[in-house]
């Protein structure tokens, strides 16, 4: 389910360009020598796993020519790490995330289960 | 009325503390107990769960807890329990505890739980050795969850509340892609918290899912994941009608 971010913001389009050096990326796409997406998809999805992140609560889809991003990260901290990572592992390809943040104030009043 | 808090998939790490600490210091003014619904660490670290001990140190409400898959991941489960329960924070495992709340007393069973899908869309104890551990795990996490329930009958709870990290029910997973249901829960949970009966439910995992289910039973199920409640907890009032809870009244 998409969710709106909570800062108001618009949904981030990122074209993804690599952040990381030439040597890293060659020694990534020599272990994972795809381009189809679906399978990049998957790398991501273990990535953010696996990482320091251990983000397992994103919703990582196709749609058109582009990657949707669909969530909601701890910190802005978090949002931007994933982008990066997005960005790392689908390059070439438009991520469109759409990551609210947590929110993190009280509640205003009780649910009455009466 | 009693009322219950509870939050569940907080994440938290050494770059997330004090985060939730505001919010949790106004639990005394709207709240009797907090249940947190596992996941509270990022990857089950002592060091995480000092964080988490840390945010919830000291609070003027009792705190209960199970922990998540997440909380199991460094693979110190023991480790995360100990420093939790130095902060005065009461660890569940296929255990019940009991909180009296201005005479009333509230019972509270708890375990992690874990998956394999729901009626007719789950797995079964047939095949590999790992598949068949993978569901004799759910099965002896939800016989625990009835053991705790049927002895916070025993012990006259007029309030008996099921906490759990894995989803009881599909309802309130919504939201989630289908395919990944049998990872989100099992319906051996909520087949235990019909048989003991309970008077809630309360859960976390889904991120994606929805707040509001119920069992098959008619026990009204709540996932508290952070990110469906949108908030730092949740605020359930639970009505005491005096007398103990059985499958019979719940259902």
């Amino acid at each position: 389910m998409a969710t709106q971010p909570d800062d108001g913001t618009d949904p981030d389009t990122t074209p993804a360009q690599s952040g990381q050096s030439g040597q890293s990326r060659q020694s990534r796409q020599s272990r994972h020598p795809t381009t189809n997406t679906e399978y990049l998809i998957a790398h991501l999805g273990e990535r953010l796993a696996g990482g320091d992140l251990a983000e397992l609560g994103m919703r990582i889809e196709s749609r058109g020519d582009s990657v949707h991003i669909t969530g909601t990260a701890s910190t802005a901290h978090d949002r931007e790490a994933i982008l990066r990572l997005a960005a790392e592992e689908l390059p070439g390809i438009a991520v469109r995330a759409d990551i609210a943040l947590a929110d993190v104030t009280a509640p205003d009043h009780p649910e009455d289960l009466s | 009325m009693i009322r219950v808090a509870a939050v569940g998939d907080i994440h938290l790490g050494p770059d997330s503390r004090g985060l939730l600490r505001p919010a949790f210091e106004t639990l005394h003014r709207q709240a009797d107990l907090l249940l947190l619904a596992g996941d509270l660490t990022r990857h089950g670290t002592p060091e995480e769960a000092r964080v988490v001990a840390d945010e919830v140190a000291g609070l003027p409400v009792p705190v209960i807890a199970v922990l998540g898959n997440h909380d199991h991941h460094a693979e110190r489960p023991d480790d995360v329990t100990d420093v939790l329960r130095s902060a005065g924070v009461t660890v569940l495992e296929g255990e019940g505890t009991v909180v009296e709340v201005d005479g009333v007393r509230v019972g509270v069973a708890g375990t992690k739980g874990f998956g394999g899908g729901f009626a007719g869309r789950s797995g079964s104890e047939f095949g590999e050795p790992e598949m068949k551990a993978f569901v004799r795990h759910t099965r002896g996490l939800a016989d625990g969850l009835r053991g705790a329930l049927d002895g916070l009958a025993a012990d006259g709870c007029a309030v008996r509340i099921a906490l759990t990290h894995f989803s009881p029910v599909p309802d309130t997973l919504v939201g989630e892609p289908l395919e990944i249901y049998p990872f989100l829960g099992s319906y051996l949970l909520a087949e235990a918290v019909d048989e003991s009966g309970a008077d809630l439910a309360v859960h976390g995992h889904a991120h994606l899912g929805t707040e509001h289910g119920i069992t098959s039973g008619g026990v009204r199920v709540r996932n508290v994941a952070q990110p469906v409640i949108r908030r730092a907890f949740a605020v359930y009032g639970l009505p005491v009608d005096g007398s103990p809870t059985t499958a019979t009244s719940a259902a």
